[in-house]
């Protein structure tokens, strides 16, 4: 199929236009790419620190008793491991990943606003130092958990400027990620190259158009909760206070009204890798294009229904409002989960370690997703509520969502981001430790919270049939840890002496493929006529081949017989 | 109607929809405000993208187009054109370090809410600088085009 030069009045040879990668380059840069990958680094940066804490809580929880710190010590601990993993890196690295592939995915030269969008990654940057640096403070960081409860958060029971740093940066990284938002929203709908109709973008690019709308809604809650805390704390104001006529459980009400949508802006982008990953290695297109991108709406919308299901026992919420929305989730993310087995369904399925990461999130996103619709049932959350049983759900759901997903995207985009491949050897034994090791870590926690371990405890009585369970988790928590370094050590050599990898190495559907590895700074020097929702799989094969789509008709060409 | 318009139409129905029946199951009042701003934010939204549609030129659906759109029902997707207009391709901005200056100053500022006025006031001034600079590079760009040192070129059109 023809492909069309772009005019170069646009792209001017200009000196900047020569691939420089610089310190100065990345601290001034406006390209989207750049600005990606910087996101990608930090992210990984605090994964890795947050990971580091969540081996000390398993170290500290594989023996009953107190070993290694103080209750005090384990609070901070697992308190910033859920800070870091869930607002720093789990919200962030997605969005790096959509900085880099959204313009790519939609043949665009950047984001609408590009010096926004360096601004708002230095947002990110500066707000998480910020909260990392209460480290460093006289009475140690935050120890409220991750949801920062009135009256455990306030200043009668938390002391110290730890809590109010905690505060401070994550509302500054809150204005990062809205004007991120705002930025990406645009660009899916206003850069979008002519025949790039909404209905033929990649699904990754839906779920990034969805996550980041959750994010402008989901954000001022939030930053509006951070605001009243920080008031209460350090300027008398009585928001949670009951005795002046406040009230704790509004605060449960607008950090939800943030919390629960956040689950879904930290998964969403996870879904919209594994929906570019499973067609690509299936040799199929995607079953069901337009039910996955309504599903997807499906979700998000609804995610803003189901806020007060962590709040059921409080006796203060409608129990079947929150309980039926929460049901009612379940429908479009099983949706979701029959398409990408149809995706797969008689399709000639190579086993990479990028398709390996995807099977791996089906099974251990199934296992979440399905424990959450016992959790959305108040009698059965009555009983599990604050227990390890609800731990284990949510690691199952954000690390079978996010992180097997984010994986199976890097061994699938590394090649277009780097121009080189990485390992399959070390991905496969990446893989494998990660897989065995998570299942190891979280599996006994079910059994554990069924048995009624609460959480956030650092010290439990031995004699209660939970050490075992306790040790195994914990020896699978070491696992899942060491099972990174392979990871680690794969990116560190294929950039450097990793096999050269073509623009279109693993034949892909999607427009970044059409563009060399890695992309010029202004992303294309020709792109091809856009006539269905698999432009690089049409201009592989165009006219006559049975899959290419040539007419322009209609964009569906999984809707005819075969 | 464009399908941008229809994407924060639905949202906005949803969200409508969503707080009047919750009021009325609840009486809860933060809920009920909340999902009444979801529903109107991006009501908003998709009543200027339908306005700014029809400005610049675009066709009025008949009512049935809309509802079919709104309901997510397929409708024939045009062809792709055969050639680029310049101006469709986005003009990258030079490299700039205000972003970064932006950035650093909104952290200092709040920072000094826990630790004093002195870095209220600092942060404030990094900000103010920040943004100098921001502007003047934008106006710059717009004056003389995407060229690293004015010398490079004379005034031109503007990008944008």
């Amino acid at each position: 199929m023809a492909t069309t030069e772009l005019p170069s009045p646009a792209l001017p040879e200009a000196p900047h236009e020569a691939p420089r990668n610089g310190l100065i380059d990345y601290i001034t840069t406006v390209d989207h790419k750049k600005i990606g990958i910087l996101y990608i680094y930090t992210a990984f940066g605090i994964f890795l620190l947050g990971g580091i804490l969540a081996m000390l809580v398993r170290a500290e929880l594989a023996k009953p008793g107190l070993q290694y710190m103080s209750e005090n010590t384990y609070n901070q601990i697992f308190s910033m491991h859920g800070t870091l993993m869930i607002f720093l890196f789990a919200a962030q690295v997605s969005t790096g990943l959509a900085n880099y592939f959204v313009p790519l995915q939609i043949g665009a030269a950047d984001v609408a606003f590009p010096r926004l969008n360096a601004m708002s990654y230095w947002t990110y940057l500066f707000g998480s130092l910020i909260v990392i640096s209460s480290f460093f403070v006289a009475g140690g960081p935050a120890a409220a958990a991750w949801t920062a409860y009135p009256p455990l958060s306030d200043s009668r029971y938390l002391q110290g400027a730890g809590m109010d740093l905690w505060i401070i940066g994550l509302a500054v990284v809150g204005i990062g990620g809205i004007a991120g938002a705002i930025n990406l929203v645009t660009t899916i709908f206003t850069m979008r190259v002519p025949g790039m109709t909404m209905f033929r973008i990649p699904l990754f690019a839906w779920t990034v158009l969805v996550t980041q709308l959750l994010i402008m809604f989901a954000f001022p809650p939030l930053t509006v909760a951070l605001a009243t805390l920080f008031l209460e704390r350090n300027f008398g104001a009585a928001f949670y206070d009951p005795t002046v006529g406040g009230s704790p459980v509004l605060w449960q009400h607008v950090f939800w009204f943030f919390g629960h949508p956040e689950v879904y802006i930290v998964i969403l982008p996870g879904f919209g890798m594994i929906s570019e990953v499973i067609p690509v290695f299936s040799r199929k297109p995607l079953f069901g294009y337009r039910a996955l991108v309504f599903a997807t709406f499906g979700i998000g919308a609804l995610s803003f229904g189901v806020w007060a299901h962590h709040m059921f026992a409080t006796g203060q919420v409608n129990l079947p409002w929150f309980s039926i929305m929460s049901f009612l989730i379940a429908v479009p993310t099983g949706i979701k989960v029959f398409n990408w087995v149809a995706t797969m369904w008689r399709g000639s399925i190579t086993f990479t370690t990028s398709m390996l990461m995807a099977l791996g999130f089906l099974a251990v996103f199934l296992v979440g997703g399905i424990t959450g619709v016992f959790l959305a049932s108040p009698p059965i959350d009555f009983a599990v509520n604050d227990t390890y049983y609800v731990v284990a759900h949510f690691h199952y759901v954000m690390v079978g969502g996010l992180l097997f997903a984010l994986f199976a995207g890097i061994y699938f985009w590394f090649p277009k981001m780097s121009g080189r491949f990485l390992s399959e050897g070390w991905g496969k034994l990446h893989f494998w430790r990660l897989f065995v090791g998570f299942n190891l870590t979280f599996f006994p926690q079910f059994i554990l919270g069924l048995q009624g371990m609460p959480r956030r405890v650092a010290n439990y009585q031995g004699n209660l049939g939970w050490d075992g369970l306790n040790l195994t988790s914990s020896l699978g928590a070491f696992l899942t840890g060491i099972s990174t370094l392979p990871f680690l050590w794969n990116v560190f050599v294929s950039l450097r002496k990793g096999k050269p990898a073509p623009g279109d190495p693993w034949e892909g559907n999607s427009l970044e493929w059409t563009t060399s590895s890695p992309p010029p700074p202004h992303n294309f020097h020709e792109l091809p006529e856009i006539r269905s929702e698999r432009p690089a799989f049409d201009l592989r094969h165009g006219a006559g081949h049975p899959g290419g789509h040539t007419g322009p008709e209609t964009s569906y060409p999984s809707r005819g017989r075969r | 109607m464009t399908d941008e318009a229809a994407i924060l139409l639905r949202i906005s129905l949803f969200g409508l929809a969503a707080a009047i029946v919750y009021w009325f199951v609840s009486y809860e009042p933060f809920g009920t405000v909340a999902l009444l701003v979801l529903g109107l934010g991006p009501g908003f939204a998709a009543l200027f993208a339908i306005r700014q549609h029809r400005r610049a030129g675009g066709p009025k659906d008949p009512f049935w187009d809309t509802v079919r759109r709104l309901a997510g029902l397929p409708r024939a997707d045009p062809e792709g054109p055969a050639e680029y207009e310049a101006d469709e391709v986005a003009v990258i901005p030079l490299p700039s370090i205000w972003p970064l200056g932006f950035s650093l100053g909104i952290a200092i500022l709040t920072t000094g809410f826990i630790f004093g006025l002195w870095l209220i006031v600092l942060g404030l001034g990094v900000v103010a600088v920040s943004l100098g600079g921001w502007l003047a590079a934008i106006n710059r760009e717009n004056l003389y085009g995407r060229v690293l040192k004015d010398s490079d070129a004379g005034p031109h059109e503007p990008n944008r």
